[in-house]
């Protein structure tokens, strides 16, 4: 299972310098954070770098439509003439936060249940598991569309389905990893001082968690705008016109292979923002060598 | 429960197109493997022999958006169902392109002097897919499991005719008699599917067989019931032994195919398996299918007309300047030009209607700046105003004709709230005023080919609660002029009132009349006969259609 680093945090911090040399070492992790940084870049000052931020409203321009990429408009414009480059950046603001919701949700409500049933075992780890067990058995993508259908298509909903799934993996994770390090000869010094059960939770157990949950919540942001995005595909997501970019993919797929931009582009936009967050996911993997985190 | 499983269908379907896709694309990548490549060719060859002796056959393959909801003549309802009921039955009479009633099972009629009894004679040859011959006790039992069900077409006959209110006077021989006066009754026949009823009682069952009749038909159609799988097709075959006979090159055998993706028409359009196009695809799938060289472009002009009703129930809709204003705010000539072609439409009545239409009103025009004077004389002038605008989800035009108008109404104070629903969705709000949003994209077309299918269905309030009405205008002097209609037999005294009807409707403005609608198909160049007809569908009426090559 989870190798534990023999150290604890404050030695890994004076290794910083340490980390920062070997991660820096390794190009793919390097390029998956650079993509990182660029996206959340990107999405922060969308307004300000975008050559038309009107077009993310209602702005109608029929003479414009169905326009391939030029230097005016970098990625073309869509069926009623709006730039594709700027909603797509626009767009990454999206699924940004739907990462941010829903493993925002997810990891803490997971992280707490997992290390509960880790510690304490008994009828607490029966009862976190079994229900952790059996909301892993349920499809996210199969849950938000069944939601959606009880409740209206939003992304809020979408949002919602997503995250009351989600922390089951994290749960899975901390769980195994606390199972393993209650046993250890810190944990059993600390319980005989007389720590306190959320002393040893939280300031003993917690930190030996946090990198295997750095890389894990890394490889998931990928994974939930991939989710996320598929709902928007299937018109499960937010409501024109704001820009979405699982949306601008489908109603562009109406359009193929003609004005094959306005879903090709917005598509290459998902691929490269998943790409960096599972890049970024599998340095820092190497970096802590977390192993068997997926 | 079952509302909403349409749409998830959809979903899915779309779904397994992507998959669908990806697959097609793998395909492309591995198939420079050799075994591969003999194995496809064997299949090929398996597939044109299994084909060879089908090409003596014409068969016509058309794509249609919706799923074929229920075959069973008393439920039909709606477009997609029509189109198979029309080719599956027969009526006593039918509908042609100028919405006069033809003769079909019955060869003449006679109306009594007040217009109370109409009787039908039927033809001697008239049978029955299964041999039988068409008799007055069939027309009878057709009518009253009609009523007893309730469902369906029998909304068209709710106070006219009763229980035993039809009566076989001879076996060739059908009186109808009235409960009132109802002048567009003639024009309601056409949606009376004839049953079997030797055929039908055998499987009667406790439910009038509506069990057995939703899979299986027993009528004197032109065509009969290949295979239907809910979701994805329906095949129907020519009778050979119809009692009509066929004439020049008829079509053999129809096959719907039930897809609302562009691409996948086009790949089926480019893989030679489609023949016909629906009426619902883009500008682009048109153009691309014109394109390809087999295809025709298809236009007519429709009795449909594509309104923006307006709840005149809630804010801010409830203020007819308000409801003005979205007129005025509405440019018709770039939906026209642009999104989607369409004829003028200046009153709720389309000018097919020539008697009956109200020439003296002019169009309406788009006029932003005096918008903004109706909106200064409203009640809620001053103020951001919300508005919802909902149109029908996945719809393209309907998505652009949304963007355009919120793009117009922010210039005029609105604050615009874009509502797609899929259809199931939009005709469950439309059941209460509350939920029916503001403004709403509705086509609306003659259920029957009378004016009172328009009026009646859309405004009097006794047919409120339905996505046709979404206008909610229960107004007791609009009731009153529907109803003097349908009791008079007096075609110039109809005009008059209709005519009046369109001017109060008018000023009231519970709807922007945008366009009427234009129908197209891509059809093969080899196909001919497809004419609209100002009822339903009866222009997918395939032995009307031939096959010149």
């Amino acid at each position: 299972m989870t190798e534990i680093p023999a150290d604890n945090s404050p030695r890994r911090l004076s290794n910083a310098y340490q980390n920062w040399y070997r991660f820096s070492r390794n190009p793919t992790a390097v390029i998956g954070a650079a993509i990182v940084v660029i996206v959340i870049l990107a999405a922060i000052l969308a307004p300000w770098i975008t050559p038309y931020p009107e077009h993310v409203g209602a702005v109608v321009n029929f003479r414009a439509r169905h326009l391939p990429p030029s230097a005016e408009y970098w990625f073309g414009t869509d069926n009623v003439g709006r730039d594709i480059f700027t909603r797509t950046i626009f767009g990454l603001r999206i699924s940004l936060l739907l990462a941010l919701v829903v493993l925002g949700t997810a990891v803490p409500v997971g992280t707490v249940l997992g290390l509960l049933a880790g510690y304490f075992g008994g009828w607490v780890e029966i009862v976190i598991m079994r229900i952790t067990d059996i909301a892993l058995a349920i499809p996210p993508l199969v849950m938000a569309l069944a939601v959606a259908a009880v409740l209206s298509p939003d992304l809020i909903n979408s949002m919602l389905a997503i995250a009351a799934l989600w922390w089951t993996w994290h749960t899975r994770l901390i769980y195994s990893i606390t199972r393993q390090i209650r046993t250890q000869e810190f944990i059993e010094a600390a319980e005989t001082l007389g720590a306190s059960k959320f002393h040893i939770l939280i300031r003993e157990i917690l930190p030996n968690c946090v990198s295997a949950l750095a890389v894990k919540t890394s490889l998931d942001c990928g994974f939930v705008i991939l989710v996320g995005a598929s709902l928007s595909f299937l018109g499960l997501g937010i409501q024109p016109p704001t820009p979405d970019l699982g949306t601008m993919v489908a109603s562009g797929s109406a359009f193929l292979p003609d004005s094959w931009w306005e879903s090709v582009l917005p598509g290459c936009a998902i691929l490269v923002v998943a790409l960096g967050f599972n890049l970024l996911g599998d340095g820092l993997r190497d970096l802590f060598d977390v192993q068997e985190v997926r | 429960m079952l509302e909403r499983d349409g749409w998830l269908r959809d979903s899915f379907m779309k779904w397994q197109g992507a998959i669908l896709l990806g697959l097609k694309w793998e395909q492309g990548i591995i198939s420079m493997n050799m075994p591969r490549i003999l194995a496809a060719s064997t299949l090929a060859l398996l597939m044109t022999s299994v084909a060879a002796p089908a090409m003596a056959q014409v068969v016509v393959t058309m794509n249609t958006v919706q799923i074929f909801g229920t075959i069973d003549p008393a439920k039909i309802s709606d477009y997609t169902d029509y189109m198979a009921g029309v080719n599956l039955y027969d009526g006593l009479v039918s509908v042609d392109s100028s919405g006069s009633i033809i003769p079909e099972l019955a060869e003449s009629w006679t109306v009594s002097d007040d217009a109370k009894e109409v009787t039908y004679k039927i033809r001697d040859d008239a049978t029955f897919a299964d041999g039988s011959p068409v008799e007055a006790s069939d027309v009878v039992y057709t009518v009253e499991r009609l009523l007893r069900i309730n469902q369906g077409p029998a909304n068209l006959f709710a106070d006219v005719l009763a229980p035993g209110s039809v009566v076989a006077v001879d076996a060739k021989t059908v009186k109808f008699t009235l409960s009132k006066t109802f002048a567009p009754f003639l024009t309601t026949v056409p949606a009376i599917f004839i049953l079997n009823a030797d055929v039908v009682k055998e499987h009667e069952g406790t439910d009038d067989a509506q069990e057995w009749l939703a899979n299986n038909v027993a009528g004197a159609g032109a065509y009969s019931l290949k295979s239907w799988d809910r979701g994805s097709q329906m095949t129907i075959t020519r009778n050979p032994d119809y009692y009509k006979g066929f004439t020049g090159k008829p079509i053999d055998e129809v096959r719907w195919i039930i897809t609302n993706d562009e691409a996948t028409v086009r790949s089926l359009a480019a893989s030679g398996e489609l023949t016909m196009s629906s009426q619902f695809q883009s500008p682009e799938t048109y153009k691309a299918l014109v394109d390809m060289g087999r295809f025709n472009l298809v236009t007519q002009d429709t009795a449909t007309a594509f309104y923006l009703k307006l709840n005149t129930q809630i804010a801010p809709t409830d203020d007819i300047h308000i409801r003005k204003a979205l007129a005025l705010a509405t440019d018709y000539q770039t939906i026209r030009e642009v999104i989607l072609p369409g004829g003028e439409l200046s009153t709720p009545l389309p000018k097919v209607f020539a008697e009956f239409h109200a020439g003296d009103i002019p169009a309406p025009v788009y006029d932003l700046e005096a918008a903004k004077a109706e909106v200064a004389l409203s009640k809620y002038a001053g103020q951001p105003i919300p508005i919802t605008l909902g149109y029908v989800a996945d719809t393209k035009f309907e998505e652009e004709i949304s963007l355009l108008m919120q793009a117009n109404l922010e210039q005029l104070g609105f604050v615009v709230t874009q509502k797609a629903d899929p259809w199931n969705v939009i005709t469950e709000i439309a059941s209460k005023p509350e939920t029916t949003p503001a403004v709403n994209q509705i086509f609306f077309g003659p259920t029957y080919p009378s004016p009172d299918s328009m009026f009646f269905t859309q405004y009097s309030s006794k047919a409120a609660g339905t996505w046709s009405s979404m206008e909610w205008v229960n107004d007791p002097e609009i009731d009153q002029l529907i109803e003097d209609a349908r009791g008079t037999g007096d075609v110039a005294k109809q005009a008059e009132i209709y005519k009046t009807l369109q001017h109060k409707l008018v000023d009231l403005q519970p709807d922007v009349f945008l366009q009427t609608q234009t129908v197209q198909h891509a059809m093969d160049k080899c196909l001919t006969g497809f004419e609209a007809v100002p009822m339903q569908s009866f222009d997918y009426d395939f032995t009307r259609y031939q096959w010149t090559c």
